[in-house]
């Protein structure tokens, strides 16, 4: 292909790049170089500065200082388009697509916007054979309002790999694929790389990244720790350099579930009755579920993804109507009776979109813990700016102030944030909706054991949702599996085996 | 082939307020300028007396004293409903019925002659009910586009446009009907209301009253600690960022739009009573036809300029009455200039338009970044 080049040719050179924002600084003297035919990876904890890095490579943040060199001469990107003109596209932590359009459109519409143009006809034709091709069962004629979030970042893959990019930067999109989709989308970062294009894959995967990069850069507080080679690759090396060297490999394993025992003749707190709820166009998402959940019980939900996870979910907090079925919180009927009833039932909501589900993006942090509990009349604000810096601390939220938006927070730190002020508030029940996507190894790890603690020691049942198999195993006492909206079996965690769940999940 | 496509993408802001006063007098400066070149274009006026009419607009200050009050209580109105997203386009008709709750109460009510007798010492409390009504009228008559919304997902937008002809219109009747006056010479209007029940001019400052001076501070100090203080404050802001998150904290999304609404239309429908016990002093038939100033449609402005920030209010208010007293003056030197067909009035609403085309510009894109791409 002739516009790209021989392998081991510098693309892009980083220099000094620097980039504070208020109160933070993000990017502290970075450099780095891009060749073709390289896949490079960025790792590093929440906040250490990843996805800073990348925005300034694709033209959507212009550094404080330092510059950046494509093909040898220094060139100022001021715009994503100026990053376009260059070949450069980025691919964003959190999908970036039109909701009210089709699949389609939006691909065509992204198409368009870089100068590529072709029959409307065709090109469809092109985005049915590249979703066939990666093996992902996205409809491209469905809006994109209905679809999960994984099958949004699928499509922001699709729509990536259809322009002729000469660098491409993945953010964080793809922690949650299925592993078969996965699996593909490595072997399409591979072919990019075998054309001679570059990659620079953001990743908190610390063994994937080590699997299919050729080199890996750990940034740390805003710093390049080191710059690493495929000879240099070791797991536990690169988790020292990304979390300090009072990381050890032995921390996650010590979080592995110490069994406990459920008293058997406990009454449910939570119970689903042969519930049954429709999407936003009429057909039925979840069928006939039966669930039930004991004091201290973690149930964990596993399915492919767009199964009825997300209805799921939103029925259990009272987002979204049940047709047919009740729903019972702690022997009361619940059903229908909202988020009113059931959160002060004592219910709370860890979600995988917490901009769009707990969170207001634009209010400080004070504002949004103070969004969690009730008062009347005037905000005690000295209490809540003094929990807020409390819940900054214990849980490590790399946030500049109390009074910060959580918008400008990166995209790990919210997630913190938002887990922060649920496990506080959860007093009966937790849901929990495909937390980890945007979180670090370490921070999964520290709050997979707080669950098992809570339900431990504060009698917190917990309904945890996620599309990660292993996730779920290390978490559960028992587990479900969904699939096309219908729990297709029940089990406890000592009783199943990971070949059968995995074989339910595709069923 | 080559196409042209437009492309707007967000910019990822390093600040978090969208509007300053700087951006406010960057485009008074460019919108003055603009609308001069455009005005000369058809009229030649020399920029000696453009440019000296706009200083001395802002050299009588007194003359900007009154609508600044008055939008900056309009403006703080719909301010408060923006950050809840409830568009309250129709603050004009709210503050006509402060205007009826407050002449009913010192003119037609039974406690009018009981609480304005001769001696006056119970004028103050006559004043006081006579405001309390006309926010409380201005309150239902925003509380039912608010219900609306709430329950029934009618956009609000529509119903206040009606409603601030209804509001017209039953004041006009009203004016024609049984609240007309007697001592008219002529005119269809009601008679003026009782001397004690008007409102206490400042000495010195013949423009200025005491008591809306007070209420402007008062209603600037309560709106800035219902916001930013409150419990209710919180729920408006997030129901106006993110009503999802406010559903899902178990909040009710319904009520908390029905409140933002009596609470904007309550300020509103004091701005009314003020109005007419402080300069008006009686209601005149053909209402719509001019004689609210349009304050209340003239106040969205104001609330657009200072979007969601109600620390920019007053400053907006001043920018805004400004504009609308130099259109104004402008108006009255052009007559003569202009050819035949064009009116004068179209041509002092020039400067405004422009001056808020250029704001909404230049925040556009500061906000956004706007790319011509041509594509070959
Ligand atoms: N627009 C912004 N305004 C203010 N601060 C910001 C902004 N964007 C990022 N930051 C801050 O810069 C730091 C680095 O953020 P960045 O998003 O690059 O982290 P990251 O490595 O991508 O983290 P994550 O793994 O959580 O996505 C964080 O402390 C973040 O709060
Ligand atoms: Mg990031």
């Amino acid at each position: 292909m002739s516009m790209f080049f021989p392998p081991g040719r510098l693309i892009l050179r980083v220099v000094g790049l620097t980039k504070r924002f208020p109160g933070v600084l993000a990017l502290d003297r970075v450099s780095l170089e891009l060749y073709s035919s390289e896949i490079h990876s960025i790792l590093g904890e929440n906040g250490s500065g990843k996805s800073t890095l990348a925005k300034i490579i694709a033209g959507i943040y212009t550094p404080d200082e330092g510059y950046i060199e494509i093909l040898g001469k220094s060139v100022k990107l001021l715009n994503p388009i100026d990053a376009v003109s260059y070949g450069i596209y980025y691919i964003p932590q959190t999908p970036n697509l039109i909701e009210r359009l089709t699949v389609v459109e939006n691909v065509l519409m992204v198409m368009r916007s870089y100068g590529v143009f072709a029959r409307t006809s065709s090109i469809r034709d092109l985005v049915v054979e590249e979703f066939r091709r990666i093996g992902s069962p996205v409809d491209p004629e469905a809006r994109v309002s209905e679809l999960s979030y994984t099958q949004r970042q699928v499509v922001e893959l699709v729509r990536a790999s259809l322009l002729r990019v000469r660098v491409l930067l993945v953010d964080e999109v793809t922690t949650y694929l299925p592993t078969s989709i996965r699996e593909r989308f490595y072997g399409y970062l591979r072919k990019m790389k075998s054309e001679g294009r570059t990659v620079l894959l953001i990743t908190h995967k610390v063994s994937e990244a080590v699997d299919v990069a050729d080199r890996v850069t750990v940034l740390r507080s805003g710093r390049v720790v080191r710059t690493l080679e495929r000879a240099e690759f070791d797991v536990d090396y690169v988790r020292r350099l990304m979390f300090g060297e009072d990381y050890s490999a032995s921390e996650l394993l010590k979080n592995a579930l110490s069994s406990i025992s459920i008293t058997e003749n406990r009454r449910a707190v939570v119970k689903l009755d042969r519930v049954w709820t429709a999407s936003e166009n009429g057909g039925p998402v979840l069928k006939d579920v039966e669930l039930s959940v004991k004091p201290g019980e973690v149930l964990g939900i596993v399915g492919i993804s767009g199964s009825g996870q997300r209805e799921l979910a939103e029925v259990l907090v009272g987002l979204r109507p049940v047709k047919s079925g009740r729903y019972y919180v702690d022997g009361l009927d619940v059903t229908n009776r909202g988020p009113e009833v059931i959160r002060a039932a004592g219910v709370g909501f860890i979600s995988e979109a917490p901009l769009y589900y707990n969170l207001s993006g634009d209010l400080s942090l004070v504002e949004n813990l103070a969004l969690a509990i009730r008062g009347r009349l005037f905000l005690p604000l000295k209490l809540l700016t003094s929990k807020t810096r409390e819940l900054i601390e214990k849980y490590g939220i790399a946030a500049a102030s109390p009074k910060t938006p959580v918008k400008v927070l990166s995209g790990g730190n919210v997630m913190r944030f938002a887990i922060a002020r649920e496990l506080e508030f959860a007093k009966k029940v937790l849901v929990v909706l495909n937390p980890s996507r945007s979180l670090d190894e370490r921070f999964v790890s520290s709050f997979t054991s707080a669950i098992r603690k809570l339900s431990q020691s504060s009698n917190l049942s917990v309904i945890y949702i996620s599309e990660s198999l292993d996730e779920v195993l290390r978490v559960s006492d028992s587990i479900a599996v969904i699939s096309g909206g219908r729990i297709v079996g029940t089990f406890t965690r000592e009783s199943v085996e990971r070949e059968v769940l995995e074989k339910l999940m595709v069923m | 082939m080559v196409k042209i496509s437009l492309v707007v993408t967000k910019r990822y802001k390093k600040s978090v307020s969208t509007s300053t006063p700087a951006i406010l007098s960057l485009s008074l400066l460019l919108g003055l300028v603009i609308s001069y070149v455009l005005i000369w274009f058809f009229t030649k006026l020399d920029p000696a007396s453009f440019f000296s009419t706009f200083y001395s607009t802002l050299a009588s200050y007194a003359g900007l004293l009154e609508p600044l009050l008055f939008l900056s209580l309009l403006g703080t109105a719909i301010s408060v409903a923006f950050y809840g997203s409830f568009w309250n386009v129709g603050a004009e008709g709210q503050y006509v019925l402060g205007m009826l709750g407050a002449i009913y109460l010192v003119m037609f009510s039974p406690a009018s002659s009981m609480l304005l007798g001769s001696d006056g010492t119970t004028a103050g409390v006559a004043k006081l009910l006579a405001v309390a009504l006309g926010g409380f009228l201005g309150s239902l008559w925003s509380l039912l586009p608010g219900v609306l919304k709430a329950y029934t997902k009618i956009g609000e937008v529509p119903v206040m446009l009606l409603m601030n002809y209804i509001a017209y219109s039953i004041s006009d009747y009203l004016t024609a009907g049984p609240w007309k006056g007697r001592y008219t010479y002529g005119y269809i209007r009601t008679d003026l209301i009782p001397e004690s029940s008007k409102l206490t001019v400042i000495p010195g400052f013949e423009i200025l009253r005491y008591e809306v001076v007070a209420a402007v501070a008062i209603v600037f100090i309560g709106a800035y600690l219902l916001i930013e203080r409150t419990w209710l404050g919180l729920e408006i802001k997030v129901l106006g960022s993110n009503p999802v998150a406010l559903r899902s904290s178990g909040r009710d999304e319904k009520k908390t739009i029905v409140l933002v609404s009596a609470i904007s239309g309550f300020i509103a429908g004091l701005a009314g009573a003020l109005r007419l016990l402080g300069y008006d002093y009686r209601l005149a038939y053909n209402i719509g036809d001019g004689k609210t100033g349009f304050y209340g449609y003239t106040a969205i402005l104001v609330a657009w300029l200072s979007f969601r920030d109600l620390k920019l209010v007053l400053p907006s208010a001043l920018i805004v009455s400004a504009l609308s007293s130099f259109g104004y003056r402008m108006q009255m030197s052009l007559k003569g200039l202009l050819p035949p067909g064009v009116s004068a009035f179209a041509f002092s609403q020039i400067f405004i338009g422009v001056t808020l085309a250029v704001y909404t510009v230049i925040r556009i894109t500061k906000e956004y970044s706007v790319k011509l791409v041509v594509a070959r």
